[in-house]
């Protein structure tokens, strides 16, 4: 299990503008057009980046994906911070405070 | 065992390849398009023509998903890269899309996007499943002049350059500039209208932005036409181009099955009785159902089946689609217009399209302007240098048979 960066729950995640993204059999590309960078996102990413369409808390992700997968809420939590860092270093996405 | 249909014609390549224009195909046609695939199976005819018709990311999916175990390893890598380098080239595309309508935005321009990725995701789900090479932009007839500098200031190419009186000239009887990015190959074509005058487009661009509507595209809100106006758009541009592409003809089933219960059908049907679009959009319903099963409302579905003028339009151009004989691009090009103009039912448009068009044979086209970059008090001369480009290209023997062939078209719609 990857151990994540802990992110506020209540933290709202916003998408960045300046990124585009597609479905590539089955998984998600995500173009950083300011960096240039493509990031690839699995199901449960995708799932993540699909939600995150409009601006959502750390905490309804959280809630979002267990209530589509079979998995354990702090491997869930984990998870997610995780993801949602990377994102952050690439640009994609950034955190409020509600 | 042997494929039993017929190899010498390619008719199984060209029932595989119809069938994998569809995304997504049902249980049946799964099943079909593994049964046509055999080791006789010409890889390299299927792939020219996927290409002309601009279906690879379609069939690459389908001959994945239906028989993927069938398939050469070679032609499934080979599509698979192409699949790829689409998807990434479309996602580039759309963050430029996305780039250009900000710019335009921030000088207090409203811009459309129209087909290319807005319609990619609005009809698949996602953009990388329709191959397109440019990105349409409608803007209104005002703005037009100053969003074509705000791009060449961007460090887009015009196509040409429109000195003077030049451009009023142009704007007049055009529809569209182009522009192109050297260093990154974007080409923008920014529309005021949808067709040029010797068109006389149904679809009035004042109208349709009076009914923008909005799409989510990539997380952001942008205008965009209407469904029920990009849908009888789509018919007309398809009518436009002798509905010569595989890949428009999939998309429009595609757009049936996906606005099948949210489109206004009714006003669709009005607005193309209105405009004299009526045998276009039963020409276009007629073109979807040649892909399949379209589902499109009784009542209209009726009309189309009787409409004998629309059947002959559908069936010459599914006729046309894998037609190996290669005509010259002029020659091309005074078909579609042909096709174009018997896809109109009213006299009165007709009558424009042919006056206009007979207008434009010494008028000058986009490609006058870049051949023969001529001061502005000169633009008169354009209408003289047409003329004798048409001569020095392709000789006044097929001149001649150009004309012979509209003349005999004639002739033909009105027995």
């Amino acid at each position: 299990m990857t151990s994540g960066v802990a992110v506020p729950l209540d933290s709202v995640v916003k998408m960045n503008p300046g990124s585009v993204a597609c479905d590539l059999e089955g998984e998600i590309v995500i173009l950083n057009c300011v960096s240039g960078v493509y990031f690839g996102l699995n199901s449960v990413g995708g799932t993540v980046w699909n939600y995150i369409q409009s601006e959502r808390s750390v905490e309804e992700i959280v809630l979002h994906l267990l209530a589509q997968y079979k998995v354990d809420r702090a491997r869930c939590e984990s998870e997610v911070f995780t993801l949602l860092q990377k994102m952050a270093d690439q640009g994609l996405v950034s955190f409020r405070t509600p | 065992m042997e494929n039993p249909v017929s190899r010498a014609d390619h008719f199984a390549e060209r029932e595989l390849l119809r069938l994998c224009a569809n995304l997504p195909v049902g249980v049946a046609d799964a099943g079909r398009i593994r049964a046509l695939v055999d080791e006789t199976t010409d890889w390299e005819y299927l792939l020219d023509w996927a290409t002309t018709h601009r279906v690879l990311p379609a069939l690459y999916l389908n001959l994945r998903e239906s028989c993927g175990d069938k398939v050469p390893s070679a032609v499934l890598g080979g599509l698979q890269r192409m699949y790829l380098l689409n998807a990434s080239h479309n996602l580039v595309l759309s963050g430029e899309l996305i780039r250009l309508i900000d710019l335009l935005a921030a000088e207090g321009i409203e811009a459309v996007p129209f087909k290319g990725p807005l319609l990619a995701e609005w009809v698949y789900g996602t953009v990388s499943l329709r191959q397109f090479g440019d990105l349409d932009i409608l803007v209104g007839p005002t703005d037009v002049s100053r969003a074509r500098q705000l791009l060449i200031a961007d460090g887009y190419d015009p196509e040409f350059a429109l000195p003077g009186k030049s451009e009023s000239e142009y704007l007049r009887s055009e529809h569209a500039f182009q522009l192109r990015k050297e260093a990154s190959g974007f080409i923008v074509e920014l529309h005021w209208r949808f067709g040029s005058r010797d068109q006389a487009f149904p679809v009035h661009p004042a109208a349709v932005w009076e009914r923008l509507g909005k799409q989510t595209f990539q997380g952001r809100e942008l205008p965009a036409l209407s469904p029920e106006d990009l849908f009888l758009y789509f018919c007309v541009h398809g009518a436009k181009h002798g509905w010569d592409r595989l890949e428009w003809i999939a998309c429009l089933r595609a757009m049936i099955c996906k606005g099948r219960n949210s489109m206004d059908w009714k006003r669709i049907a009005q607005r193309a009785a209105e405009s004299g679009a009526t045998r276009g959009l039963h020409l276009g319903i007629l073109m979807a159902a040649s892909q399949g099963e379209t589902d499109v409302p009784a009542g209209l579905r009726d009309s189309a089946l009787a409409d004998r003028r629309a059947a002959i339009l559908a069936r010459e151009a599914q006729d046309r689609l894998f037609a190996e004989t290669v005509v010259s691009h002029s020659r091309r090009e005074v078909e579609r217009h042909a096709f174009y103009l018997r896809s109109r039912e009213r006299l009165l448009d007709q009558a424009r399209i042919v006056l206009f068009s007979c207008l434009r044979i010494p008028h000058p086209l986009a490609r006058d302007w870049r051949l023969f970059p001529i001061p502005a008090s000169l633009s008169f001369l354009y209408y003289l240098l047409r003329p004798v480009r048409l001569l020095r290209e392709h000789g006044f023997p097929r001149l001649w048979a150009m004309f012979r062939q509209r003349t005999t078209f004639q002739e033909e719609k009105y027995l």
